[in-house]
């Protein structure tokens, strides 16, 4: 039975190839980033976010707020969002067809009126049933659209079509914002000369666990649940790891949702967000890259380490799963769209470098493990294992997990250090040895089913409930 | 056989490589708790030594030089404890910190005695050792240092940075000649091979901000500068400053190659027009680009008189949404008659004009 071995070394030894392959990888995205995030805070503490905010001469950006059902804190959240101290700034909210009163709140709140405002549809969107501007001066900043339903995607580009500046700043309503959150995030479009920014992130960190008021940030702390918090360690490491690398190749594919900046003019050449993506965040990413390389104009996507916006991660395996599972069908969908970058030279490092990363690494890796998986209870069941080598390898990659952790945790502290006692890092730490036991195995899971429902053409984003920020939290 | 010696040494080299990986984790660890314990401390000197910083500042800001005999500067009473802090780098940060802050924002004798508590103490051997040290954002912070205190006699220290090649020093170099010079210190413009990023432009903008509006030579030359960002710079100082003596040169760049030049050179030229500047712009529109041929409706908002409705009207015909929109913003603006036109175009029932036109009706700001 040589031909059995021989698949089952293949199997084997392909395991641990492609295991040593991650690894390498993410000890060089870690060690790269590192540099990068020095460079970056030396360089910030000469920055004066004051002048840039009371200056005459910035330019101007246009917030889109997309509100769905947000109806229980809108006020709020507008609010938060219009005390932003920026001079050429418009703030819309878009009311995406909302079934609660959100609309009605808002007129009421901020004394608006319905006007015959006129908006080039650049780009196709459903219908607008009315844009509404405050007779209050005080709110001349603000702009609410109502629309008929038609998802994230399409709220966003209503707001981009309304929008009159430069540059937009895409935001998830309920998402807290950190004071200079704007200024910092529109900085990377008027410092470089040498190529076009097109789009800016920031670090986005979990809220639950941390105090919060009238829309404001009070204090940071460590979510005392584990979900929250394992998530609030996996936000660690990749926003201050991996995106920090990627920024400094100038390979980001990828600008969170909840909160990213973007040059107008570009989006409305590629046409916009595609509302038929559960991934709309990343593709408009990749669809603006690929536009740029296409045309042959030197271009930069930037990242900025500080944390920036805090939103509230789910609580329940259940919403996390349907979180997870959206997140897989976005990236399957944005890699299927663009498979023509796949290795190839013409589209530089983005070709080359980071959609590969993202094929072998996000999106193949749930599925090679979970084959993995089934493969070791095959072969358990006919008592071929080489137990070992398995319990090698499982501990090898274990401590591999719970040290890349530990080192984001050691970046954290070094950096921006936002959890400041001992018994905040501690626990972080001990998150870190359970999160490959009791949150991976989940998460490879959801991103399994995520690609069953894709197979299976299922597009819906997945009712997402949110217990809310406001409320008190357990110490 | 063969395959159970590989399997073998492959699993000794997962457990060598496992012992490897729980070293690192071992070390990591102790490495965080040893800089958490190190924060904290720090953390906890930090309020006192910035309580300490703030009292002797506060002194400094408030004292008063002996009336009878202004020669004797002794200044402020440096107590022994700060005395003692003061080798200790970490309270030097937060005192020079300090100072710098109070610095920025006080003016006057109380900004002299903050120069003088700062030569007193000695800090400014530090901010040479750091204009002299090898790494870039030491060199940097030490300039800066120097120019928030106004010291002056070091500027021969600082111009050797003018045109460096690491982009942080050049510009904090930049910005302390200025403070420094007033607008004589934009000389640096002449021979600026660097770009000046946005960014850069608008800290500059700001420091000048603070000075008296005078001694604008050497704009006419940097409009003509080979180096496209310092053309961009004079443009807004020309806009911001209403430096009408330049419209001649700003017409001449409606022809420049950069279009982010022209562009500006509109947005500029709205500032300081005259008679002929409608017509000129109207001269270079058709064959402009898109963004500039709306920068010109916008800029004809303010200069057009009745002439210039004609065009502006033709405008209305443009396949562009955008054009329209703009051509018909600019009517409406153009009083008496402007909107007039608009109403009686012959698309003013069709869309997207009679969109436009309600819009416009709403008076919306």
């Amino acid at each position: 039975m040589i031909w059995l071995e021989l698949i089952y070394d293949l199997i084997t030894y392909g395991l641990l190839c492609y295991s040593l392959f991650l690894l390498t990888g993410y000890i060089c995205i870690g060690i790269y980033s590192i540099g990068e995030i020095n460079k970056y805070l030396r360089k910030n503490s000469f920055t004066n976010y004051r002048m840039l905010a009371s200056s005459n001469d910035t330019p101007g950006i246009s917030i889109l707020a997309p509100a769905y059902n947000e109806g229980a804190n809108i006020i709020e959240n507008v609010r938060s969002l219009l005390s932003i101290h920026y001079n050429n700034l418009e703030v819309i909210i878009i009311n995406d067809g909302s079934k609660d009163d959100s609309i009605d709140k808002l007129i009421i709140a901020y004394d608006l009126e319905k006007l015959d405002y006129f908006v080039d549809q650049k780009i196709d969107t459903k219908k607008i049933r009315g844009i509404y501007k405050s007779k209050n001066e005080i709110y001349r900043k603000l702009i609410v659209v109502d629309k008929e339903n038609g998802g994230k995607a399409d709220a966003l580009n209503v707001g981009i079509n309304v929008s009159k500046n430069q540059y937009v700043v895409c935001i998830d309503v309920d998402c807290i914002i950190e004071q200079d959150a704007l200024l910092k995030l529109i900085k990377p479009f008027l410092e470089n000369t040498r190529e076009r920014v097109i789009a800016t992130g920031g670090v986005v960190r979990i809220a639950n666990g941390c105090e919060i008021a009238k829309g404001r940030l009070i204090k940071v702390g460590l979510p005392y649940d584990f979900l929250p918090r394992v998530q609030t360690l996996e936000y660690i490491r990749a926003f201050l790891l991996g995106r920090m690398a990627w920024s400094r190749l100038n390979g980001l594919m990828l600008i969170s949702g909840a909160f990213g900046a973007f040059d107008r003019e570009i989006v409305i050449k590629c046409g916009g967000y595609n509302h038929k993506t559960v991934g709309e965040d990343m593709e408009l990413v990749v669809r603006m890259r690929r536009y740029m390389e296409e045309h042959d104009l030197p271009y930069k996507v930037a990242f900025i380490p500080d944390p920036l916006c805090w939103t509230e991660a789910p609580a329940s395996y259940k919403i996390l799963g349907r979180q997870r599972n959206r997140w897989t069908r976005g990236t399957i969908e944005t890699l299927k769209f663009h498979k023509v970058m796949f290795l190839n030279t013409g589209y530089g490092v983005l070709g080359v470098l980071s959609y590969p990363y993202w094929f072998f690494f996000e999106f193949l890796a749930p599925l090679v493990e979970f084959t993995g998986m089934i493969i070791f209870i095959f072969l358990a069941l006919f008592g071929s294992i080489n137990w070992p080598y398995f319990l090698a390898l499982l501990a090898c990659v274990y401590t591999f997990g719970v040290l890349y952790s530990i080192f984001a945790i050691l970046m954290e502290v070094l950096t921006y250090n936002q959890y400041r006692k001992g018994k905040d890092i501690l626990n972080l730490m001990i998150t870190a040895f359970l999160e490959p036991l009791f949150f991976h195995p989940f998460v490879v899971w959801a991103a399994v089913k995520g690609n069953i429902d894709y197979l299976q053409k299922k597009s819906s984003w997945g009712e997402m409930t949110r217990a809310g920020l406001s409320q008190p939290k357990k110490t | 056989m063969l395959v159970n010696y590989f399997n073998l040494s492959g699993a000794q080299f997962l457990v060598g490589l496992t012992i490897l990986f729980c070293g690192f984790i071992i070390l990591l660890i102790s490495f965080i708790a040893i800089s958490l314990f190190i924060l904290n401390k720090r953390e906890l000197n930090y309020y006192d030594w910035k309580e300490l910083a703030d009292d002797l500042i506060t002194m400094a800001i408030f004292f008063e030089p002996d009336e009878l005999d202004p020669s004797n500067i002794s200044g402020v009473e440096i107590s022994p404890k700060i005395k003692e802090l003061l080798p200790n780098k970490h309270f030097r940060t937060i005192f020079t910190n300090q100072l710098l802050s109070a610095k920025e924002n006080v003016t006057g004798s109380s900004g002299d005695n903050l120069n003088h508590l700062y030569t007193q103490l000695g800090l400014e051997i530090f901010a040479l050792k750091k204009i002299r040290s090898k790494s870039w954002h030491k060199i940097a912070k030490g300039i800066k240092e120097l120019g928030i205190m106004d010291l002056k006699k070091y500027l021969i220290d600082i111009e050797p940075f003018l045109n460096y090649k690491k982009n942080l020093i050049r510009i904090e170099a930049q910005n302390t000649i200025l403070k420094f010079k007033g607008f004589q210190g934009l000389r640096f413009l002449d021979t600026a091979s660097y770009p000046i990023s946005e960014w850069h432009q608008l800290k500059l903008l700001e420091e000048l901000a603070q000075l008296p509006p005078d001694d604008f030579t050497g704009i006419g030359n940097w409009l003509n500068s080979t180096n496209d960002s310092v053309v961009l710079f004079a443009l807004k100082l020309v806009r911001n400053y209403h430096l009408f003596q330049f419209h001649q040169q700003l017409t001449q760049l409606f022809s420049h190659q950069n279009e982010d030049i022209r562009l500006h050179a509109i947005i500029s030229i709205k500032e300081i027009p005259d008679e002929t500047t409608a017509n000129s712009l109207i001269k270079i529109y058709k064959k402009e680009t898109i963004n500039i041929k709306l920068e010109i409706l916008i800029a004809l908002k303010q200069l057009a008189m009745e002439d210039e409705i004609p065009f502006i009207v033709s405008c209305l015909d443009d396949n562009l949404t955008d054009i329209k929109f703009a051509a018909a913003t600019t009517l409406y603006h153009i009083k008496p008659n402007g909107f007039k036109h608009v109403l009686v175009h012959s698309d003013a029932d069709k869309e997207p004009l009679v969109k436009i036109i309600k819009h416009l009706q709403s008076n919306i700001k």
